[in-house]
């Protein structure tokens, strides 16, 4: 048997980097989490070792304040150096302006590492405050990671993007939308464009094991990320390490692609910890 | 080592695109590819043919070595006939569909059936999207004995969840879609992990993020195996059939 797996089936950690989390409470819609203090989720990602997570506060997704969570991303990843780091949370409703101060400020925090879109939430991925920070991605080569549950936003407005800004390192949450069709239209989109990625979490109701994801799609380029603390971590860290694929791949999962995307970026980086 | 059972798989076609195990030697072989030890099925053939699917899941498990037992699905038939029919072939629980089959959990309206399980003991499985939340306070108030296992709950429903379990000691949950962060601690911790059992939601999803969910989970290792397994033997254990 494969070393992670062995490890994980003896529930043992396994190194990773979680490139798709949440800080703060989210309660809307139902949802409930039992800790929602940062220093408990720090707790949370040791006991799995999660070495670092990338996060992006819950505080920018209903009734959408980005200041808010850019802010406490900031305090979040100064407390938690090395642990934690951000990204730029984005809220269009805010105006081109907001957006782009809000940019200014942030990238030059070396702990914020790329761009998070709440599109779906927020409304189409086709509006101009999306278009100013993914214009700034392309050019500043840093990873743009785009929330996608159910076609919502529709993969045509990734497509859309994707073919003007090609450069683009854009990764599709949720395996492109959450459910098997979803992600077989998203692997189809990623063999057009080799900057086009997707991450493996909330993988909850999605019929591929995350073997079939990464021979759908490409193991270079698909991510681990967990939602936490949306959702529990450890359903999508077991996704992976407990999955029948060979250790060198799930090791590109759950950290190496993500530092290859780092690789180029004006933005900070992530180092892990030996 | 730690026994682990999963306790709600479905053996047959599916009508639904996706994973799907036609016949036991491929769901035996999925379940060592993922160290699953054990799993109660339900034959999908039952779901239009309860009796004939009842009866090739009974064969099914016969030849299983012992590693998969029995689930029958039921579909609210006369009580008299439920008690021969179970006690004659014995299965390891019961699936039961309420709202595809447009009947209520409320005592009124199957109630001599009900009685049936609940003096039998015998598990009963509800699965996800079958589950009339607004029935299921007068359905435990009427049977206190009868087990029941809600499937696939966690995600959104932990409003609903707490007060149930708080107040229905005969209420069991599977943990296989508590992705709500931190739940399935939390449950075990406040209302003991006796109430918790183990599935994978195989056929159609792949075992390794419910395994991850338990396995990973922040509570003895003594809990696990009551949550992989222990429970499972201990509730099928208890049926009474004489």
């Amino acid at each position: 048997m494969d070393i992670i797996r062995a490890c994980a089936l003896a529930g043992k950690p396994v190194p990773v980097i979680d490139m798709h989390c949440h800080i703060t409470p989210f309660r809307h819609g139902a949802w409930y989490q039992a800790f929602t203090d940062t220093a408990d989720i720090v707790r949370h990602m040791d006991a799995l070792g999660i070495d670092c997570a990338v996060t992006a506060p819950h505080s920018f997704i209903c009734g959408g304040d980005m200041a808010l969570a850019n802010a406490q991303a900031a305090q979040a990843v100064e407390a938690f150096p090395g642990r934690l780091y951000g990204y730029i949370a984005i809220v269009p409703t805010e105006g081109v302006d907001a957006v782009a101060r809000q940019i200014k400020q942030y990238s030059q925090n070396r702990a914020f590492v790329g761009i998070k879109l709440l599109p779906g939430y927020h409304g189409s991925l086709d509006q101009p405050e999306y278009h100013y920070a993914l214009d700034f991605a392309a050019e500043a080569q840093c990873p743009v990671l785009c929330h996608i549950w159910r076609n919502s936003p529709p993969l045509d407005e990734v497509s859309m993007h994707m073919k003007k800004r090609p450069a683009c390192k854009f990764i599709m949450a949720h395996q492109g939308g959450g459910y098997c069709d979803q992600t077989d239209k998203a692997a189809r989109l990623m063999a057009d464009y080799p900057n086009l990625c997707m991450d493996v979490c909330g993988s909850f109701n999605n019929g591929y094991g995350v073997a079939d994801i990464v021979a759908l799609a490409d193991e270079n380029r698909v991510l681990y990320g967990s939602d936490l603390i949306c959702l529990d971590p450890r359903y999508d860290f077991g996704r992976v390490a407990l999955a029948p694929i060979a250790d060198s791949v799930k090791k590109k999962l759950f950290a190496d692609n993500y530092l290859r995307l780092l690789e180029g970026s004006q933005m900070g980086r992530i180092t892990i910890p030996q | 080592m730690t026994s682990i059972i999963d306790i709600a798989a479905a053996l047959g076609p599916l009508s639904a695109k996706g994973r799907m195990f036609r016949a036991a030697d491929e769901m035996l072989a999925f379940m060592d590819e993922y160290g699953i030890d054990g799993a109660v099925a339900y034959a999908t053939r039952a779901l239009a043919d309860p009796a004939e699917g009842n009866r090739l899941m009974d064969a099914w498990a016969a030849g299983s070595g012992g590693r998969i037992q029995a689930c029958h699905y039921v579909d609210a038939p006369d009580a008299l006939m439920l008690e021969k029919s179970l006690k004659a072939s014995r299965p390891a629980c019961v699936r039961l569909l309420p709202k595809t089959q447009q009947y209520s959990l409320n005592p009124f309206y199957c109630g001599e059936v009900f009685e049936v399980l609940d003096a039998l003991r015998i598990p009963v499985l509800l699965p996800e999207g079958e589950v009339d939340y607004e029935a299921l306070p007068g359905f435990f108030s009427a049977f206190r004995y009868v087990p029941v296992v809600l499937l696939r709950q966690g995600v959104h429903h932990s409003r609903l969840l707490t007060p149930l379990l708080k107040a229905f000691d005969n209420l069991y949950l599977d943990t296989s879609n508590m992705v709500d962060a931190g739940l399935l601690d939390m449950y075990a911790d406040k209302f003991g992990a006796h109430r918790l059992l183990f599935s994978s939601g195989m056929p159609q999803l792949e075992p390794c993020g419910a395994l991850g969910l338990v396995l990973y989970a922040n509570i003895s290792q003594a809990d696990k195996a009551l949550i992989l397994g222990g429970n499972w033997t201990e509730l099928e254990g208890a049926i009474r059939w004489t």
